[in-house]
């Protein structure tokens, strides 16, 4: 029957949006509660400039001029470390639409109903898009609660749409590791895969930020961290297209996994 | 019986690997299933019995050749064959922290009738002893196998798919599962299950088809398999047989793996008694068996390139 799948994948898994999102969400509330001493946040920012730029860069942070603010700080030390973290869930998400049950054999049993491959994947990526979109809300109210509780003086629009941005990074995502689990099978090498997936990426947009003036540049256009700068919000550069161009790339690796889905043997 | 076959597969062939290092797991099956009969699929394991069954449910995609169930092709029309399909895997794996309750209610919620479905499975369960209330993970191997049973047949389909079905069961189990399905038989459905256990096969079967290597050797009625030309031949002297009248029986034609134990004499026996018993006519007979052949070594006999192996 058409929904059963996704209904049940929400049923099952609707605790780990909970678990994942106050998780990171206690990041959230920690660093807004920093972000309310507007001192701490200055010398914070006084030291990360006595950095050097490569070095920021690295850890994802584009201007530490940003850190002067509230909302900069938040964005980079919030924003940026939570789609660091979601990244490790994206995968483990991605893992659970064939591959799990792949490998423990329990597709056997569920291909043998009557329900095609195609409503298993989009079933169950439909079910976890809505489970992370409620993580991440989870990840978005905890720095809420800590602007109210201890009156930092943000613009709360500006931390939701930051903490939002990555959602379309995170789908991506799961994804490419959808994609992997249904392109190698084992389920080792597709964690493998979409490690250094992950990597590349980060690295890519890492030089592209380092080498302003070099190939890297061009390079950086392929990676999704580009896409999911936290901080774009903050520093008012978002280009809400960039969000739509990752979804729609994101629905595209779902739809080439479908297809291999459907054409390959299952569980050997 | 239907004139339009339930399963039939038309040179249907898988190989896997490389083409420079290929394995054949079934080769050109020709097969065809009528209504209402129970056709037991025999092998040693690693004959192909489960590579055709996951063909048949469009698990894995054949090389060559075609299926078709109810004349869907099992490829195109997976979903329609699946809805009046019931099927038990070699292997049953699922999800270890559900209950069996919880998983009955899942995979009816999938079929789409729960209500149906669920007071069935209540039925089955109840009938094989089983506590849907225990997680599956809590479940011991039959217990499991009970549950996949369950789960095959809660929602009435009109063809059994059952890979090595009664492993696992206790033999009062075996015996609760082969009156279920001589009584879905009865009901004008259609059960294919795969085995290495002859004797299982034997007491419920219509029909059997063997597999070795890939490739079907035989399809038979278990009356015609079993209605084979040699019997085992168990003679009881007076004296301790000797040795010459064992070398004398060796050269006769139709007599096969003779061997002695003190008075005793036990021979496989192909043709007619005359020559043998004129042969053994100087001793003393005090008893003489005849038994016909058990369907394992029927079995082997279609497996042994030499006579050899079927003593």
């Amino acid at each position: 029957m058409t929904g059963s799948i996704f209904f049940d994948t929400l049923r099952q898994d609707w605790k780990q949006a909970i678990f994942w999102g106050l998780g990171i969400g206690v990041l959230g509330f920690y660093v807004t509660f920093i972000a309310s001493d507007l001192d701490v946040v200055q010398q914070y920012a006084e030291l990360l400039e006595s950095l050097p730029p490569a070095m920021l860069n690295a850890f994802g942070i584009t201007d530490a001029r940003l850190f002067t603010t509230a909302e900069g700080f938040i964005g980079a030390a919030y924003v940026t470390y939570a789609m660091i973290i979601l990244s490790i869930y994206a995968v483990l998400t991605g893992l659970s639409i064939t591959a799990d049950e792949e490998d423990n054999g329990i597709l056997d049993t569920l291909l043998a109903l009557p329900i095609s491959r195609t409503q298993v994947i989009i079933e169950k990526f439909t079910a976890y898009m809505l489970i992370t979109v409620a993580l991440i809300i989870v990840t978005t109210v905890m720095p809420l609660i800590a602007i109210a509780l201890f009156n930092v003086e943000v613009d709360p629009a500006k931390v939701i749409f930051g903490v939002l941005s990555v959602l379309p990074g995170i789908l991506l995502l799961i994804a490419v590791t959808a994609l992997f689990s249904v392109l190698v099978r084992r389920k080792t090498t597709a964690i493998g895969l979409t490690v250094v997936f992950i990597l590349v990426s980060y690295f890519a947009n890492f030089l592209g930020n380092s080498a302003t003036d070099s190939f890297a540049v061009t390079l950086q256009q392929f990676s999704y961290f580009y896409y999911t700068d936290g901080q774009a919000i903050i520093t008012d550069t978002y280009n809400p297209l960039t969000s739509l161009a990752l979804i729609a790339v994101a629905l595209g690796f779902l739809a080439v996994t479908i297809n291999l889905f459907n054409r390959r043997d299952i569980g050997l | 019986m239907g004139t339009q076959p339930i399963i039939q597969t038309t040179a249907l062939s898988k190989t896997y690997g490389a083409s420079n290092d290929q394995t054949i797991a079934l080769n050109n099956l020709n097969l065809a299933i009528q209504q209402g009969e129970i056709f037991g699929y025999l092998g040693p394991n690693g004959a192909g019995k489960t590579t055709t069954i996951r063909l048949l449910l469009d698990l894995i995609r054949p090389t060559d050749g075609s299926a078709y169930i109810f004349g869907l092709d099992t490829r195109a029309d997976s979903v329609d064959i699946h809805r009046r399909i019931g099927f038990l895997p070699g292997e049953l794996n699922l999800w270890k922290g559900r209950t069996g309750h919880q998983i009955v209610h899942y995979l009816a919620t999938v079929r789409g009738e729960t209500d149906t479905i669920k007071r069935h499975a209540d039925e089955l369960a109840e009938r094989l002893k089983l506590d849907l209330t225990k997680k599956f993970r809590d479940y011991s191997s039959g217990n499991k196998r009970k549950l996949g049973l369950v789960l095959a047949m809660m929602h009435a389909p009109d063809l059994l798919i059952l890979d090595e079905p009664t492993s696992g069961l206790d033999p009062l189990m075996q015996q609760t599962f082969n009156q279920m399905m001589r009584e879905y038989r009865e009901k004008g459905k259609t059960v294919f299950l795969s085995s290495h256990v002859l004797s299982e096969v034997q007491s419920i079967c219509d029909r059997v088809g063997i597999l070795r290597d890939g490739e079907l050797k035989a399809v038979e009625s278990i009356e015609k398999l079993t209605h084979v030309e040699f019997r085992w031949v168990e003679v009881q002297f007076q004296d301790v047989v000797s040795p010459t009248l064992c070398n004398q029986l060796n050269r006769l034609d139709g007599v096969n793996a003779v061997t002695s134990e003190n008075n005793t004499l036990r021979l496989q026996l192909i043709g007619d008694f005359d020559p043998f018993l004129r042969e053994i006519s100087d001793g003393y007979i005090k008893d003489l068996r005849v038994q016909d052949p058990t369907l394992e070594e029927i079995f082997l006999a279609f497996y042994s390139d030499d006579k050899e192996h079927v003593s």
